[in-house]
């Protein structure tokens, strides 16, 4: 069954992609035939509209060669076999037999390995060969593999040690994802990194205003002596992303990029149909009621009238008719489209370059109420003045609209029961589906204007640049970016919809404000001595961020019509306001240190002044340094350079810090209460909370080791990390003895985490063709792994369960029971269950429902009584291994790429399976469709029905599965257009290509075996809208 | 901006002097209690002490769960805190969350009361009467509060003053010492023209000095039992209180002529109330957003009427929402009213009658008479009658012959018992709203009973001025007829301190005073295992009276107390018992 679906949809998938490729094949092939003779070639190299100067132009298998001029012009003599190599340093070689020519001009092609060798790091760019930590570094091409909503979804598996899933599985159309690099380590304080846009810290959890198209590359930087420049906000690493730029020189080129497509939800949650439903109330029912009432099977009558009894409307009359609703499906769009348009113009000329770029996004979740707009308006200018002044400026304008975040209809949509019919026989909607009205019609939602929720935000965000070089090495570069944002989200709720079931028409509105500007002044020393280099980088920097908020709830609203846009006509109204600032103050100093490109050095001291920190408190140093051998460049290593390319051994130590210390922390705090006096209403403060004088922030101080290497002329390629990580100062949650009347918790520093891991991500040419003529196959792996455990908690303490944080275990570890399957009616589970102290008969009778084993005991023995004290770890949401695997084909102008992402181990806990869709009290709420223990069907997973037992004992132990899946994340079959059909029409590049986004999970024991539709989350898996594959056709042109 | 070109201007010197002021925080979101050195940040203050009061009252963990289960009158059932303090279970422990709440509200409250007072001595622009009763008010809560904690728990720590710091120390004060901090605040409170005399001189639900007089009389006569007690105790709690029964004119608070108005819907501000904690459905200022705040006593002594109203699931607004969280004992729904055709605080205190809220016809009541189980056929008309509950036994052809459901003591189950019905809300709009009703904490009934067991432990129990003439008076206003009077009225000899504590229970059953007037009388652990039990053919609960142990007279510590003290000394649990859990 799910084998069919999967195949049909691949098939479809193919069969698409085939159909819109081929149709626009046009093959251009050329034969030439060799010649003997000895012959004068000449012609020019070129690259991007540019002669290259200085390009090799070698015989092939001879030591013969020329270099072109700087004119990019060469001559070179040669027989009509020759076969010519013309080569240049980032750029694809190309080989081109003479034959019978006399001038052969030829374009190379920009390498894109070799264009990402220079990678942008913290305050600069380094060369890839010179780096000394550990960073990933994601270039144009990977983040083009996965059309995506923002960044983070496109580089899913894309790197190692950067791990990305979707929070609590939400499938929310503008959902951003969770992004921990190397594992998570702070308890309190958030692990989410830090983002760098064009060099300035940005909001992260804006980050869907960035089209990812407007992105050129991303450098993630793991270790702590790349961050440590970031100092106090290193500790959860660092995402540099650089935005597009006009190129020097280059002539004005027109990009379009655009595809459409459609979703289609991956299936639906099973629950039961009117058939088992019923038989499940009479199984509840009768368990409820059999000693009571002496039923004389589920079949006795009484059991069907107890069923029925206390009515709800139309469900007799339902069972009656035989009715069997599929909630679901009435309720989701099967075919929701999405759609991207992309518009860009980019040159320059030496003195000016410029780029520009507008866009669309739009996505419409499976349902309907939920969706993503964007349109994104981006400029850039580079302008060098003279030879001492250049200055630039960047500026990224979003106005986004994220619609329906605050619903799921999963809850009702799950429960209701199958029996009642969505509507009445006169067609209009069943309003009443629950007699306390405890649900209520999903389909109620759906009416014109009956919910309204939609957050918009109109927001820029401008950097800019001034460089002065004083010549001798020394420049100085005034960085400045502000991030303004204006976010209003309204919202509109009917009475009769499932926000507000039978309370009035509601209504919210509410503001938000952001400022965020950073100034930076760097000064940095280039000096080249002999085989010195030294690179010095002196930076001071201040930023500061301010945040205001409104809102205002109320209601009685009058219409739908009036909706959320004027809270004057409406009643009872509530508000609510909250400012918040912090600033931060920085100094960073660095050297950059290599010998003769062999031994390397680099440190770096910097130093956070923070407004959030008391007096006293407020500035800390956060040092690092890191060495690396590049024992490919020693000279008895020469011999063997085609062999092993590359050799290059790292070994960093860094201190970074976590400054996500909320501002006013160390104040204290009052309460607001209200009250009235007759019908005189008042509002009331008192102080809760203390003043906390000595919070500081938390520190991570770390150890990497990495190799890089480089097989057989670096055609194969990679590098292996490992490291050690030691979080100290977390903080925690301290409560104060209430006797000293402000006990609030507040944070203090004590915990401690530890992290280790390992990586290892390579890059292989299994093929190294141009992908027009020579095959080529490129494929990018990478595995790795996190350990994450709890060092210390507060003083004496080793476990805190209510905050579920145990020593020696990872943070978000699963503390259950353990479960040994449901208590059966035999002998032996009777004595065991007595020997408990359990009930084996009688309406408390354990039989039928969970068992779970006596572990332990207040001596640490099992003590014969189920208890707390049987609850241990079972697991964390922590994989042993995960990774990503992206291969790229190219061959006669098609290019196909699979990226897939993986994780092994681990488990997840499912609220589908834990929430109220899955009670079996067989009430007026329909079921998931799970196997249940009957006296007749005792291998059942899932315990006895029975109408009382509100909340299933210990039905944790059933809600946790193991959490690993394999995902093809895109397929991606492309075709690009020959150069030569296009230059008629006067196109330098075209290509057309469809995508499937999500289309493939394997391995996955929550949806192949549970019925899951997803494993993907960060820990817990919500009772979500179902997710989504998408289909996208899109077309990139180039003029 | 200017501020963006300042920085501009110093930064690429480096200077850091310059932009010191960088780092200061601007706090424009949070109050701070220095505001309590004006009027209008007193005020606010001050509200929120009178805010507070709403978490001790009424939401479904509050202070009725420590006064009135694991006593003679009440045990509880559902699960968790509530029914392991009412059926003082193994699982009653120092790491009750709801110990620690209690306690912790006290104190964050306490320490706002020091706060009012610490910096409210500033105030200025204000009129020097003002600023007295404003500061009385804070220090009544700030005398309340702490005469609740010792009784609850014995020797506690004492802050006099105003603490804004993280402390990770404390220490027990002897409660000799609290109690005298205590007199001493309220006698500033009961001191003439320091607070309006009654509640007719001033908004409802204020404190006034007739409330504090009442409530010193109270602390005179706890203090007299307790062993910090001094000899003046008793005659000063006996003086207190009957002045203030005397002074009715002057203060406007006198009983209400028939007891079942006391706590009539709507009558929350009647003229015998001292104190009631404000609620009301005013949608701001009444329905608080978070549970903390909410009236959910009308919930939580309903039995499960929906059994006996012929519908077998259905509740009606009026009817009550079935919690259930309290069962009486069968002392109290048997012994405690005595004659209950004569004395109306039986009906006035438990609902007799429902209605069906559908029709029905052809159920089956079983019901016994003595040893014998019958059973009678019930039919009924919606809206009509159709559960009676007669407080007393009746033969089988009385049961039989009614088309109604009836329920005699010999048929109480679980859950189908009498609904305690004091807190009963029919005005509330659907029935799984909580009650808007303001509860009444004080009232002057029971001044009449402080001077009854004051003059009893002062040896005067005669009925011209002493213990009986106190009862008696309210045993006058509860004939449920004028002819029964005489009947009801004791004689000195009457008088025990048992009779004492059964008269409390007729008068304030279920009005959350219970088991402080059992630990204060000593006679805790002695009643609950007389008549802390319910048993009928039906039902068999024994467990506070098989339970109850001798140490249990007291709260033990909250657990959290005593983990968060870190630094020095440790914080003492009870000894002799609670030490040992």
């Amino acid at each position: 069954m799910k084998k069919n679906k999967l195949r049909n949809r691949l098939r479809r998938f193919l069969s698409l992609s085939m159909a819109v490729v081929l149709f626009l094949t046009v093959n251009v092939v050329t034969a030439q035939n060799g010649q003997q003779a000895k012959v004068t070639i000449s012609g020019t190299v070129t690259a991007n509209g540019e002669p290259i100067i200085g390009a090799v132009v070698a015989v092939k298998g001879t030591t013969t060669g020329t270099i072109t001029s700087d004119k990019g012009e060469y001559t070179i003599n040669v027989t009509g076999n020759d076969i010519l190599v013309f080569s240049s340093i980032g750029y694809i070689s190309q080989e081109i037999p003479v034959g019978g020519k006399t001038k052969i001009d030829v374009v190379l092609e920009d390498n894109v390995i070799n264009l990402e060798s220079v990678v942008v790091v913290g305050y600069g760019t380094r060369k890839r060969s010179d780096l000394t930590g550990a960073v990933n570094v994601m270039g144009e091409q990977t983040i083009r593999a996965t059309p995506a909503a923002n960044i983070a979804m496109a580089l899913q598996g894309a790197g190692a040690g950067v791990n990305i899933q979707r929070s609590g599985g939400s499938t929310h159309p503008g959902h951003t994802p969770e992004i921990r690099i190397r594992g998570t380590r702070s308890i309190a304080a958030g692990n989410d990194p830090l983002l760098v846009v064009d060099g300035i810290p940005y909001e992260l959890s804006m980050m869907n205003n960035i089209a990812p198209e407007d992105i050129t590359s991303v450098t993630v930087l793991k270790d702590a002596s790349s961050t440590a420049i970031y100092g106090s906000r290193g500790a959860n690493g660092v995402i540099l992303v650089s935005t597009k730029r006009g190129a020097e020189g280059a002539k004005a080129v027109v990009n379009y990029n655009g595809y459409i497509g459609f979703s289609k939800p991956l299936g639906f949650y099973d629950v039961m149909k009117s058939e088992d439903y019923m038989q499940l109330r009479k199984w509840a029912m009768y368990n409820r009621y059999k000693n009571a009432e002496n039923y004389t099977g589920i079949d006795d009558p009484r059991v069907l009238q107890k069923v029925f009894e206390g009515g709800l409307d139309g469900e007799i009359e339902g069972y009656e008719r035989g009715v069997d609703t599929d909630w679901q499906r009435e309720l989701y769009d099967q075919n929701p489209l999405m759609t991207n348009h992309q518009i860009s113009l980019s040159g320059g000329s030496k003195n000016t370059q410029y780029a520009a770029s507008l866009g669309y996004y739009k996505s419409t979740g499976v349902y309907d109420l939920q969706s993503m707009e964007r349109t994104t308006l981006k400029l850039s200018v580079d302008h060098t003045i003279n030879k001492y002044l250049k200055f630039g400026l960047n500026t990224l304008n979003t106005y986004y609209i994220s619609r329906g975040e605050s619903l799921n209809p999963m809850g009702d949509a799950l429960s209701l029961s199958p029996l009642l019919s969505p509507y009445m026989d006169d067609g209009s909607i069943r309003e009443k589906v629950h007699p306390n009205d405890l649900m209520s019609n999903p389909l109620m939602d759906l009416r014109k204007d009956a919910i309204q929720d939609d957050r918009k935000r109109l927001s820029t965000f401008t950097t800019g640049y001034l460089e002065v070089d004083f010549t001798h090495g020394f420049k100085y570069r005034l960085n400045a970016g502000v991030q303004l944002s204006s976010t209003t989200l309204q919202r509109y709720y009917q009475k009769g919809t499932s926000k507000r079931r039978q309370s009035s028409n509601y209504g919210y509105n509410e503001s938000n404000s952001l400022t965020d500007y950073t100034i930076e002044n760097l000064l940095t020393y280039d000096k080249k001595f002999d085989k010195h280099n030294l690179n010095l980088t002196a930076m001071f920097s201040a930023e500061e961020r301010e945040a205001q908020e409104f809102d205002l709830n109320y209601e009685n609203v009058p219409t739908n019509q009036v909706g959320y846009y004027n809270p004057g006509t409406a009643e009872n109204h509530k508000g609510n306001g909250d400012y918040n600032k912090w600033s931060m103050l920085s100094y960073m100093g660095r050297i950059n240190y290599d010998y003769d490109s062999r031994y390397y050095l680099t440190a770096t001291l910097r130093t956070d002044g923070s407004s959030r920190l008391a007096k006293g408190n407020k500035w800390h140093y956060f040092p690092s340094a890191a060495l690396a051998w590049n024992i490919g460049n020693e000279k008895f290593m020469s011999g063997t350079s085609h062999i092993l390319s590359q050799l290059k051994l790292r070994l960093s130590y860094g201190e970074v810090g976590n400054t996500n210390v909320s501002p006013y922390d160390t104040m204290g705090d009052m309460t607001s209460n209200k009250y009235i006096f007759g019908s005189q209403g008042v509002l009331g403060y008192y102080p809760t909370a203390a003043s906390n004088s000595e919070l500081k922030w938390e520190r991570t101080a770390s150890y990497n080791a990495g190799i890089d290497l480089g097989f057989l002329n670096n055609r194969f390629s990679g590098s292996i990390e490992v490291y050690k990580q030691f979080s100290n100062n977390l903080m925690m949650k301290f409560t104060p003895p209430a006797t000293s009347g402000v006990s609030t918790q507040i944070p203090y520093n004590v915990g401690k985490t530890e992290n280790v891991g390992f990586e290892f991500a390579a890059r292989v040419h299994v093929f190294d063709g141009d992908g027009k003529n020579k095959f080529q196959w490129t494929s990018d792996f990478n595995i790795y792994f996190n350990r994450n455990k709890v060092v210390q908690l507060t003083e004496g303490v080793d476990k805190l369960i209510s905050d579920n944080l145990f020593v020696g275990h990872p943070l978000g570890s699963f503390y259950e029971y353990v479960g040994l399957g449901i208590w059966q009616d035999t002998p032996e589970d009777r004595a065991l269950a007595e020997s408990y102290g359990l009930k084996t008969s009688g309406d408390d009778s354990v039989i039928g429902t969970i068992k779970v084993a006596d572990i332990s005991g207040p001596d640490g023995v099992p003590d014969n009584v189920i208890n707390d004290l049987d609850r241990k770890i079972v697991g964390s949401h922590q994989a042993n291994f995960e990774g990503g695997w992206t291969n790229s084909l190219a061959y006669k102008n098609f290019d196909f790429t699979v990226v897939m992402n993986f994780r092994q181990g681990g488990m997840l806990r499912s609220e589908l399976y834990g929430g109220g869709q899955n009670s079996l009290m067989g009430g007026y709420y329909n079921n998931l469709n799970v196997d249940y223990w009957t006296p007749e069907n005792t291998g059942a997973r899932w315990p006895a029905p029975n109408n009382k037992v509100q909340s299933i004992p210990y039905k944790g132990t059933l809600t946790l599965f193991d959490a690993s899946y394999l995902k093809i994340r895109t397929l991606t079959l492309g075709y690009s257009l020959p150069d030569k059909l296009l230059k008629t029409v006067g196109v330098s590049k075209a290509r057309v290509y469809s995508t499937a986004t999500n289309p493939f999970t394997f391995f996955s024991e929550y949806v192949n075996k549970y019925k899951g539709l997803d494993p993907e989350t960060n820990r817990v898996m919500g009772t979500v809208i179902p997710p989504s594959w998408q289909m996208l056709f899109g077309i990139n042109i180039t003029f | 901006m200017k501020k963006i070109i300042y920085l501009l201007a110093c930064l690429p010197l480096f200077i850091m002097m310059a932009c010191g002021d960088f780092l200061d925080e601007e706090n424009h979101s949070k109050m701070t209690p220095e505001s309590f050195s004006t009027p209008q940040g007193f005020e606010l203050g001050l509200n929120g002490v009178y805010g507070g009061m709403r978490t001790f009252y009424g939401p479904l963990s509050s202070i009725h769960m420590i006064t009135v289960p694991g006593t003679d009158e009440f045990y509880s059932r559902s699960s968790g805190d509530i029914y392991n303090f009412g059926n003082y279970t193994t699982n009653y422990k120092p790491n009750s969350d709801y110990i620690y709440s209690y306690w912790r509200s006290s104190y964050t409250l306490i320490n706002t009361c020091n706060g009012l007072v610490h910096f409210g001595e500033n105030m200025t622009d204000i009129p020097e009467a003002k600023k007295i009763t404003m500061l009385a008010e804070a220090r009544f809560f700030r005398a309340w509060l702490y005469f609740r904690l010792v009784q609850f728990f014995g020797d506690v720590t004492l802050n006099r003053t105003y603490n804004d710091v993280v402390v990770k120390t404390a220490k027990r004060d002897p409660m000799a010492d609290v109690y005298d901090f205590i007199v001493e605040d309220l006698l500033y409170c009961t001191t003439p023209g320091n607070l309006p005399v009654g509640p007719k001189d001033t908004q409802p639900g204020r404190v006034t000095q007739a409330l504090a007089r009442h409530l010193l009389a109270k602390v005179y006569l706890t203090r007299g039992w307790s062993s910090a007690a001094k000899t003046t105790d008793f005659q000063n709690a006996y003086d207190i209180a009957t002045r203030l029964i005397q002074d009715g004119d002057q203060t406007g608070v006198k009983l209400m002529s028939k007891y079942e108005d006391i706590h009539k819907p709507g009558n929350e501000n009647n003229q015998e109330i001292l104190f009631n904690v404000q609620m009301t459905d005013d949608p701001i200022y009444g329905v608080p957003e978070k549970d903390s705040g909410m009236n959910n006593l009308a919930h939580i002594f309903v039995a499960g009427y929906f059994n006996f109203n012929g519908s077998g699931n259905v509740q009606q607004i009026e009817d009550g929402r079935v919690y259930a969280r309290y069962h009486g004992t069968t002392w109290l729904y048997n012994e405690a009213f005595g004659d209950i055709d004569k004395d109306s605080r039986y009906h006035g205190t438990f609902q007799s009658k429902w209605t069906a809220p559908i029709d029905f016809s052809n159920k089956k009541q079983e019901f016994y008479v003595g040893e014998n189980k019958y059973s009678a056929i019930r039919s009924g008309v919606k809206g009509e009658l159709a559960g009676y509950l007669p407080g007393k036994n009746m033969t089988k052809e009385e049961i039989e012959s009614a088309n109604y459901y009836i329920l005699t003591p010999e048929n109480y189950t679980d859950p189908n018992f009498p609904t305690m019905k004091k807190y009963l809300d029919p005005n509330r709009t659907s029935l799984s709203f909580d009650s808007r009703r303001t509860i009444i904490v004080y009232r002057l009934a029971e001044t009449y009973l402080i001077a009854a067991e004051a003059a009893f432990k002062l040896g005067n129990n005669s009925t011209t001025d002493g213990a009986a003439y106190y009862i008696n008076e309210l045993r006058k206003r509860a004939a449920s007829k004028t002819e029964y009077i005489n009947d009801l009225m004791i004689t000195a000899a009457d008088v025990t301190i048992d009779y004492i504590l059964d008269e409390r229970t007729r008068e304030l059953c279920g009005e959350q005073l219970r088991w402080l007037d059992l630990v204060r009388t000593k006679k805790l652990v002695e009643r609950v295992r007389k008549y802390g039990f319910f048993t009928t053919k039906w039902t068999n609960h024994t467990l506070p009276k098989d339970n109850i142990q001798d140490f249990h007279v007291l709260r033990p510590i909250p657990q959290k107390q005593i983990e968060s003290v870190i630094v020095g000394d440790p914080y003492p649990q009870q000894p002799d018992g609670w030490d040992k859990m």
